[in-house]
């Protein structure tokens, strides 16, 4: 295993040990163990049902599991709420856009920032005074993934009049403007067109590299993960069947015949 | 598109200043929504022109629409009764009668904000106001009895947000039903089911007393409702949590991963909402100089009546505070107008009913309007 530039690897970011998770005696996940490097984009792939989006959930929170560990920078994720996952620098993308629809996409960025205000009712009400410094600071950072996205010219757009796509990227915008150190994608080019998923492929490539980034990928789209992920996690029936280089998890027997072989027969 | 209060703590031009680089265009004084709109269209010509200028009737009656209704009803009273409308005694009256329900529709208002809803305010404010008569009965010094209404309502308003978060009832509906039916049996508990009379004078004056202003008498009822509804405005804009409030409401799932503690803030709302239905309470004992332990039955569906007919969202993340206000005076205004015109006092809640249909559906109207619009 090596990241896009060849170095060796270093120490795992996020650390997955035996995870379990199952509703009401039925099984969605059981034993998964991998690790997840700093700076590198993991793609988890398997058909539906697999347990991929549960194992997202599991990380930021939504889920708890019944079994296993998650360690995020040596620290213990299991048991911690929602927010303070975020708060500890993990941000993440819905399969279903979750976004606040009233709000400009401006507002919506805005609220990412917010888990690094330092403001309570007291600073944010200081008008003239360190409360609009820091307003400013964060509007700047808004404004640099505003750019970053290429989406200048919707800013004051209501985010529910906007496009399916435009929404994609404005999620992934929002999840970006908390400036996380693992950002979890779950099939952020889901429902798009070839144009519209080069262009996200593109903002993926550049967050990672230019930000250093870590982000952890659910993709359908075999081409796109091969392209752009350094490793890949493999799931079926809640189970981890493969790990490792998209070249290596291509030539995987147990793979192609779990997942890749269904797409060409 | 409804418009939120602009964002955060400084106007966009400030922004614009601060901001050095080319940026600076894009956030100028027109690029508002609506003018933004205006600029990107631009090149499509005429029809782009209509379609903003549109835009901009659309949004100025998004926003104010609910203000033109209150005009519209003030004119035709006033035509309806030219001799009583508009007599400063008319509407200081109007202003003390609607001032109670105005308190109980901002604490509900920051609840449906975060999509819940508040069942339990009137059986709250009549916990409140039977505690402050209880208080004065015994023989309590008066800032006790000011205070202790509002401690009152806040305490059965915490318990509200925690059944909700730690309980993980599905609904705040279920939830405050059961404090509806709780407080008010406590209320009936605590007086042995009969009223209470006799208040310390600093409570009457909050709620039947006049500020002497140049020359008028201005209710303290309606002052202490203005206080109140610039400061939760204030709040919702200027502060972190206001902000998280819209936030919840717009959408939850998105709030938590964006690392808003969700639970504590509805734990705040819900308390919040329950101190402004013990400040009710309190001025109405106030005004009554007595508490009664079937004070406010019903008076949860009014306040509901004023934040919706003031245009906020029963399905949370949207609404301002102005719409509130204006909706509590709509209700004011035909109970007003209907009274000065001996209409029965029955016909006044028909009618009330058929405003909330009709306000509502016309935000519904005009809502599709505008989406086809884009």
């Amino acid at each position: 295993m090596a990241d896009r530039n060849g170095a060796s690897m270093p120490e795992a970011q996020m650390q997955i040990e035996g995870i379990g998770l199952s509703f009401g005696g039925v099984r969605a996940l059981s034993g998964i163990t991998f690790n997840i490097y700093p700076s590198t984009i993991q793609a988890i792939i398997g058909p539906n049902g697999a347990g991929k989006t549960s194992m997202l959930n599991c990380i930021s929170g939504l889920y708890k599991p019944q079994q296993g560990q998650i360690r995020f920078e040596g620290q213990n994720l299991i048991g911690r709420a929602p927010h303070e996952i975020a708060r500890l620098g993990i941000a993440r993308s819905f399969q279903n856009i979750e976004l606040f629809r009233h709000m400009t996409v401006v507002d919506n960025l805005m609220l990412g920032r917010h888990v690094h205000m330092r403001g309570g009712v007291l600073t944010g009400g200081l008008y003239w005074g360190p409360g609009q410094r820091e307003e400013i600071a964060h509007r700047e950072a808004v404004e640099q993934v505003i750019d970053l996205l290429e989406i200048q010219s919707i800013r004051k757009k209501t985010v529910g009049s906007l496009s399916y796509g435009l929404q994609k990227r404005v999620e992934l915008g929002r999840a970006l403007a908390m400036h996380p150190r693992l950002l979890l994608l779950d099939e952020p080019m889901a429902g798009m067109n070839s144009e519209e998923k080069e262009d996200m492929a593109r903002f993926i490539l550049d967050i990672s590299e230019e930000q250093r980034t870590t982000i952890v990928l659910i993709e359908h789209d075999m081409g796109v993960v091969m392209d752009i992920s350094d490793n890949v996690a493999v799931l079926e029936f809640g189970q981890l069947i493969a790990y490792g280089t998209p070249a290596e998890v291509k030539a995987n027997p147990a793979v192609i015949a779990a997942y890749l072989g269904q797409e060409h027969s | 598109m409804r418009k939120k209060p602009v964002w955060g703590f400084s106007p966009n031009w400030v922004l614009a200043r601060k901001l050095k680089s080319e940026r600076n265009d894009l956030l100028s004084e027109s690029d508002q929504s609506v003018g933004a709109e205006r600029i990107y269209d631009a090149e499509t010509g005429d029809l782009a022109n209509f379609k903003a200028r549109l835009a901009t009737i659309t949004y100025l009656l998004d926003r104010y629409g609910v203000l033109l209704l209150v005009v519209g009803m003030a004119t035709v009273s006033f035509f309806l009764e030219p001799e009583v409308f508009l007599t400063w005694r008319n509407v200081s009256n109007i202003f003390r009668q609607i001032s109670f329900n105005a308190i109980l529709a901002l604490g509900v208002f920051l609840v449906i904000l975060t999509a819940g809803i508040d069942l339990s305010v009137g059986s709250i404010l009549a916990l409140a106001m039977m505690t402050a008569a209880v208080l004065a009965r015994d023989g309590y010094p008066w800032p006790l009895i000011i205070l202790a209404p509002i401690i009152t309502g806040g305490l059965v308003g915490a318990v509200n947000g925690l059944g909700l978060t730690w309980l993980r009832l599905p609904h705040p509906f279920i939830m405050t039903l059961g404090t509806l039916n709780i407080a008010r049996g406590l209320t009936n508990l605590i007086s042995g089911g009969v009223p209470i009379s006799g208040l310390p004078e600093p409570v009457r004056w909050l709620g039947a007393g006049n500020l002497r202003l140049a020359n008028l008498d201005f209710p303290v009822s309606f002052a202490v409702v203005l206080i109140c509804y610039i400061l939760v405005s204030l709040f919702l804009t200027y502060t972190r949590t206001g902000r998280h409030i819209y936030a919840i409401g717009g959408n939850p799932q998105a709030a938590r991963v964006s690392g808003i503690n969700v639970d504590r803030t509805l734990v705040f709302v819900y308390t919040v909402c329950g101190m402004f239905a013990g400040l009710s309470g309190l001025l109405l004992a106030g005004r009554t100089n007595s508490g009664f332990p079937n004070a406010g039955v019903g008076q949860e569906l009014d306040a509901i009546s004023a934040v919706i007919i003031g245009g906020a969202s029963f399905f949370g993340g949207r609404g301002t505070v102005l719409g509130v206000f204006a909706g509590a005076l709509v209700i004011g205004l035909m109970r007003n107008i209907l009274n000065l015109r001996n209409v029965p006092v029955f016909w006044q809640q028909v009618l009330i009913g058929v405003v909330i249909i009709v306000v509502v559906a016309l935000d519904v109207l005009r809502r599709r309007g505008s989406s086809t619009l884009r």
